[in-house]
């Protein structure tokens, strides 16, 4: 193909070159992996030599970071007390709020267990939720607070849209919605719902998990999951996926199990997965039947082998041991690791 | 709307939905943004400079990467953060964010190769071959990286963020500063190169590549 035509070299639209294609799976590898800066400290040290000079500068950071986690936990404790009942400040952002049918004041306002903010398409608010952080409303939404006390905070969102940022364990804080429960892992994430119950959330930072009855979909830092009236939470995918396959993933999340058209829904989302769709198909995996999972996991290995120790069955089985290291495989971070994303929440 | 019936309607509607402003994530997501993080942090605002990181960290370790071991540059990555940081305050215009991380990114590779004369390819070699399974896929994925490394530098930037980092074009002039079309040509051209030094590894410089080398676009 002449380089100059070729939109798959430009931005993976048009026909895929299966030679670029291939060059994206092989270099994956080494591409980055977003890493806090406590992590860098503690990690052992490379393999290649690396000069004195570094190694003295990694000793005064990791000494800096090790006196500041030292304070940092000394308040840890007290920065998640919050007294039950104990109503949240509303800050206005843009135009009239309005808490309980009142307009809330410019210099701000309250909003108690059992109320209601809304803003309407030229307000935003933001709300401080407990002390563990902030959640912005935005045009045209509606939210109540449903509880608050240490460590556990719930709003619902009826409709509009929230971006929060939290610091704090998992499950400290959760929206419900209509069509499923959102439960935040740390730490950031918007979340939109239309009047229907049909919602999507995108993380930026950490883990939320979404939730249906016995139907969960964890969704880390960069992904989204649509959640759909009746059905619940979909499957997560990276926001940059690709429309044919979020189209195939939309078609597999709404159509019935060993159907024609989850199996072609299947078919259509092996044949458009990029290397750093993986998460998507480590999900996908274990939505399956048996037959189909072999299929999806020959494609998810070209770009994710299986871990060591951990056999092909053991993963086709889908057991816990497998799929957990798997997904350590995938390089995302650990949902439990709320801790290290410190950084998204500091000034607050 | 109810339940849709088919997934083309399904991701027109999610898309819909993510289409209107969902708060500060869209609002960041153009120059004129990057410039609102820029002029918070410099004013002290540590998370619009964790921000500024996230979104900028891939493009500079892609760049890190064709010219350091990739365990270096993943360092080197926090390394340029903490003079961008430190600098900040000497960044004339905050729309050439990108091009001027960029230039700290590659003065730090070379600082390090000065200090350590460590050479990306040799001690990655090594270490492949260190793996007790050294196996077929590694091996291939080194020597794409080292063809990658050997293209004349404008290419072998570009192509690292379009197959390593996997950026599309358009991402990749937002975040370098270099325009559409200089990231085009250096995409097509630098590809149509790579194909070349993959098929014959060994072979010699053409009088096309060193003429594409004098006219490779750096903006």
């Amino acid at each position: 193909m002449d380089e100059d035509q070729n939109p798959y070299l430009w931005d993976r639209t048009g026909a895929t070159d299966s030679e670029i294609e291939s060059l994206e799976r092989t270099l994956a590898e080494f591409r980055y992996v977003a890493r806090p800066l406590e992590e860098r400290a503690s990690r052992p040290a490379p393999a290649t030599p690396i000069s004195t000079r570094r190694l003295g500068r990694w000793a005064l950071a990791a000494g800096a970071i090790a006196a500041v986690l030292a304070v940092g936990f000394l308040t840890i404790r007290s920065r998640f007390q919050w007294s039950t009942g104990q109503a949240w400040r509303v800050v206005v952002v843009e135009g009239h709020p309005v808490v309980q049918e009142t307009v809330v004041r410019d210099a701000g306002g309250e909003l108690g267990v059992g109320e209601t903010l809304e803003t309407d398409a030229r307000s935003r608010a933001r709300l401080e939720i407990g002390n563990i952080g902030t959640l912005t409303i935005g045009p045209s939404s509606r939210v109540r607070l449903l509880a608050t006390r240490t460590r556990h905070h719930r709003i619902a969102l009826d409709y509009g849209s929230i971006d929060a940022r939290t610091w704090a364990p998992p499950f400290s804080f959760a929206v419900e919605t209509s069509s499923s429960s959102l439960f935040d892992l740390g730490c950031a994430f918007t979340l939109r719902m239309d009047r229907d119950g049909t919602g999507v959330v995108g993380v930026d930072s950490g883990w939320v998990e979404f939730e249906l009855g016995d139907l969960q979909s964890v969704v880390p830092a960069g992904a989204e999951a649509i959640t759909r009236p009746k059905l619940g939470p979909g499957t997560a995918c990276l926001r940059d996926a690709r429309p044919e396959f979020k189209a195939a993933l939309a078609a597999f999340d709404t159509s019935a199990e060993g159907s024609e058209a989850r199996s072609s829904a299947v078919g259509i989302l092996l044949s458009t997965s990029r290397p750093q769709d993986s998460i998507t198909l480590l999900n996908v995996l274990g939505k399956v039947e048996r037959p189909e999972r072999e299929r999806v996991l020959d494609v998810l290995t070209r770009s994710v082998p299986i871990p060591r120790g951990v056999t092909r069955e053991e993963v086709l089985d889908l057991q816990t041991k497998a799929m957990d290291l798997y997904w350590k495989e995938l390089g995302l971070g650990n949902p439990k690791s709320w801790l290290m994303h410190w950084r998204d929440v500091v000034g607050d | 709307m109810g339940l849709p019936s088919s997934p083309g309607r399904l991701t027109d509607e999610a898309d819909a939905l993510t289409e209107e402003p969902v708060l500060a994530d869209a609002a960041w997501s153009d120059s004129a943004s990057d410039s609102a993080l820029i002029r918070a942090a410099r004013d002290g605002d540590r998370g619009a400079y964790a921000r500024l990181y996230d979104r900028f960290a891939p493009m500079v370790h892609g760049l890190l990467l064709t010219r350091v071991a990739r365990d270096v540059a993943d360092d080197l990555v926090q390394d340029v953060f903490l003079k961008a940081l430190t600098d900040l305050t000497t960044l004339r215009d905050d729309t050439r964010f990108g091009g001027w991380i960029a230039a700290i990114a590659r003065s730090r590779a070379a600082d390090h190769y000065r200090r350590t004369r460590e050479r990306s390819d040799e001690n990655e070699r090594l270490e492949a071959a260190a793996v007790p399974e050294a196996a077929t896929a590694r091996a291939e994925a080194h020597a794409a990286l080292s063809a990658l490394r050997s293209l004349p530098d404008a290419y072998r930037e570009t192509l690292a963020l379009r197959l390593v980092e996997g950026m599309t074009g358009p991402e990749i002039a937002m975040r370098t500063g270099l325009s559409h079309g200089s990231v085009r040509v250096n995409l097509h051209r630098g590809m149509k190169l790579l194909r070349e030094r993959l098929r014959n590894p060994a072979g010699p410089e053409t009088e096309e590549e060193r003429r594409w080398e004098g006219e490779s676009k750096d903006g």
